[in-house]
């Protein structure tokens, strides 16, 4: 059955669930308030002329009444004539909506101002912080020691407000989130170890309602140096790594081995039954998970996981948390334990792969299989190669493997899952050599794929882009050279469609820094290059489907803390110093 | 006029049930096939051919919810015009409808010819949601209703309708495997 079939066969729904989501019902409602409205604005306009003063006067006319449904009117001479007013009707009252809303409210601000994501999240619906989010009408850029933000006007933008950061001398802001309604900014801190005090993440919320006058709300302190989070749903969920090395620990004291949270409330440890540990990884380090609300950081979960210190994968579901250790033969594995954190914090359970995992992106759930690239020892040859799993998640068990894929001695150094797909960039890196494996993940029991072969070079971030290509960002074959290159699903293979290198710069290899917008095929970063000169700026491409052309270059102060971000004909480009706005036209 | 009263009307093949019918359920049908088309005329045509298969129907069916009954003709109707017409952008939120529906199916290989096990199924995991789960599923999959105007309907944000959509469709796979309708 095709894929419309299936959506066909939604018409089987029960008659009373059809019922029951009727989105008509509610908007019937709506339009009696809106005549009620309407009656009212009447009668007080009739009051307010007859005694002479129009109180109205320098407000906007009350919205056009909505008259009752045509349809009793079909015997009418009129009927097609008052079906036409009552589709016009209609459309004007979604405009006064929309004028209504426009309105400023008594802060000063207005409430059309809802959020827009910037982050090129790597699932959909689990926000990742960044250094700059943004709504309709306003940027916020996190600094080094202050948030600030600016408003979106084109060669008029100008920063309108700014929150400084009290510790920033002793505090590191990292990222931050901006809720949906765009009134709350929750920014996170991390605070390094010294030899007197412990690392400690604090996470403080914002209210952001007017930009000209933020004010802190909230604040919560966590054991351990900040890792990652995520914002789902309202909920933030914050991962530290809290380490026991140079503590002398009693055991008496719980407080001496096992990590705190500190809310406005109260400090309190982690209860032993919310502690999780691996089957083999020996380390004396958790990872902390704290799910905090959004509004205010109320503390609403954690855990501690101890030995499970690597990378970390999140879905809108579950967790998955990594350990490695060794093998029998001293090769490299990697426990994965996966946590469902919907209704309460709870193990799902645990499986134990060869390998090392990359990054974050080496790890999926799609379908209720975890996906998962690693590097892996090849024991009896003594090198490297690359190895990609697919376990069941109601099992935990593996279902089937593609071991060791990779040339001898090379190492993963990207991947990318797209839903049934993964792009695999594997590399020696000695010799700054690649191929792209494309694997087809479908059925995860039949995996097949294919590769581009030996490229220069390798990518340190892969993703999907315009039209199904790949893109890739990494280095030629030189560790000096800047590569951006875009692939293409060949028959066989993986196709190259086109490469832009650029000699002698340095770049960030943190996907975050990186500027994707897939729907104008732009592609931006912050680059150093030194020729005669060391010469730093953002630096922006088209692709038009054959070829990358750079559209701007643009002098900046720092390449590697900087966003960037294309408005209404305008790229937006905002450091910790600068704020710069070009316009740009785009070519169809 | 009560719905009993419209369907007995059909059953006694008197004119008057296609009026009453357009009176009281014309705008409902119309949104539905808007939603799917967005063209004006086609979308009045598939209301019009919704009347004629209501028609065709009663009797022998007497529906106990004459609207839902009305809407699942229209919606029908409209899906099966939309591969003729295919009207670029507009037709891209079915397109992209389809391909979301399409995770929950447990693989390429499964295929149900038994409409009453479908239904079973479809409606058995219905029942096993709480009711603005339930709304919002429905919505997007039957009434092809995009993010923005559910999330304004229920009153929630875009961003908790997509993850909650993002987690009934992991639920409907999953319960799908579990009832073993993979044939």
């Amino acid at each position: 059955m095709k894929k419309k079939q299936w959506l066909e066969q939604m018409s089987l729904v029960d008659e009373k669930y059809i019922e029951e989501a009727d989105p008509l019902k509610k908007r019937g409602t709506q339009r009696k308030l809106w005549i009620r409205f309407g009656m009212l604005a009447a009668c007080l306009a009739l009051v307010m002329s007859a005694g002479g003063v129009w109180l109205l006067l320098g407000r906007e006319s009350p919205p056009t009444p909505i008259p009752p449904e045509p349809s009793p009117y079909a015997d009418s001479e009129y009927y097609e004539v008052i079906r036409r007013i009552d589709a016009w009707v209609v459309e004007a009252s979604k405009q006064n909506d929309k004028n209504s809303s426009n309105k400023v409210d008594e802060n000063g601000s207005s409430s059309l101002n809802s959020y827009v994501e910037v982050t090129d999240n790597q699932v959909a619906g689990v926000i990742e912080g960044d250094i700059m989010k943004r709504t309709e009408k306003y940027i916020f850029f996190l600094g080094y020691d202050c948030l600030k933000v600016c408003n979106i006007d084109g060669e008029n933008t100008q920063w309108i407000g700014s929150y400084l950061f009290k510790n920033y001398s002793k505090e590191s802001a990292l990222e931050f989130y901006l809720s949906q309604d765009g009134k709350t900014v929750t920014v996170i801190f991390s605070k390094y170890a010294t030899d007197i005090s412990p690392s400690y993440t604090i996470v403080r919320a914002l209210d952001v309602s007017d930009p000209t006058n933020i004010r802190e709300k909230a604040v919560v302190t966590i054991d351990g140096f900040y890792k990652t989070s995520r914002m789902v749903d309202g909920t933030l969920l914050l991962f530290t790594n809290y380490g026991l090395y140079g503590k002398t620990i009693n055991y008496n004291d719980p407080e001496t081995f096992v990590p705190m949270i500190q809310t406005n409330e109260k400090k309190e440890l982690i209860a032993g039954e919310d502690i999780v540990t691996t089957d083999t990884a020996l380390q004396g380090q958790y990872t902390v998970v704290a799910l905090l609300s959004e509004d205010s950081l109320a503390l609403e979960g954690s855990h501690a996981f101890l030995a499970y210190s690597g990378d970390i994968y999140i879905s809108p579901e579950m967790f998955c948390l990594s350990g490695s250790y060794r093998g029998e033969h001293q090769e490299r594995m990697t426990e994965i334990v996966g946590v469902n954190y919907q209704d309460r914090l709870e193990v799902q359970g645990k499986v134990h792969l060869a390998g090392t995992i990359k990054n974050r992106y080496s790890m999926d759930i799609y379908q209720g299989i975890l996906r998962v690239v690693t590097t892996t020892n090849v024991v009896d040859q003594g090198k490297t190669s690359a190895s990609l799993y697919c376990v069941d998640l109601n099992t935990w068990k593996v279902i089937s493997a593609v071991d060791n894929f990779a040339p001898l001695g090379e190492s993963v150094q990207s991947a990318r899952f797209d839903k049934g797909y993964a792009y695999v960039c594997t590399a020696l890196t000695k010799e700054l050599i690649d191929p792209v494996f494309f694997f087809d993940l479908s059925d995860p029991k039949k995996i097949t794929y294919k590769d581009t072969g030996d490229i220069p070079g390798y990518s340190t971030s892969l993703t999907d882009f315009h039209n199904g290509n790949l893109l890739g960002i990494g280095l030629g074959d030189r560790n000096d050279i800047l590569k951006i290159e875009l692939f293409k699903e060949g028959e066989k293979t993986v196709e190259s469609i086109c490469s832009y290198e650029q000699k002698k710069t340095r770049f960030s290899s943190e996907y975050k820094d990186y500027y994707i917008d897939r729907e104008r095929q732009l592609i931006g970063l912050g680059v150093m290059e030194w020729s005669d000169e060391i010469m730093v700026y953002y630096i922006l491409f088209h692709f038009d489907g054959t070829q990358l052309t750079p559209m701007m270059k643009v002098p900046i102060g720092e390449p590697f803390r900087c966003r960037a971000v294309y408005i209404d004909e305008y790229v937006y480009i905002l450091s910790n110093s600068e704020l710069l706005v070009q316009p740009l036209e785009i070519p169809n | 006029m009560d719905d009993q009263k419209i369907i007995e009307l059909y059953w006694q093949r008197s004119e008057d049930a296609i009026e009453k019918t357009q009176k009281k359920y014309g705008r409902y049908c119309y949104a539905i096939a808007y939603r799917v088309l967005y063209i004006h005329e086609d979308a009045e045509e598939c209301v019009n051919d919704t009347y004629l298969r209501a028609w065709q129907a009663m009797p022998p069916q007497k529906p106990t919810h004459l609207r839902a009954f009305l809407g699942k003709i229209t919606r029908n109707l409209a899906l099966n015009r939309y591969e003729y017409i295919r009207a670029e952008k507009r037709a891209e939120i079915v397109h992209t409808i389809g391909e979301e529906f399409w995770e929950c199916v447990p693989s390429e290989e499964t295929s149900i010819e038994d409409e009453l096990v479908l239904r079973e199924l479809i409606n058995g995991f219905l029942s096993s949601l709480t009711q603005d789960q339930r709304v919002v599923f429905v919505q997007r999959y039957f009434y092809l209703c995009p993010i923005k105007e559910i999330a304004k309907d229920r009153g929630m944000t875009e961003n908790h309708v997509k993850v909650m959509l993002l987690r009934l469709r992991e639920r409907f796979r999953a319960y799908w495997e579990k009832e073993g309708r993979t044939i």
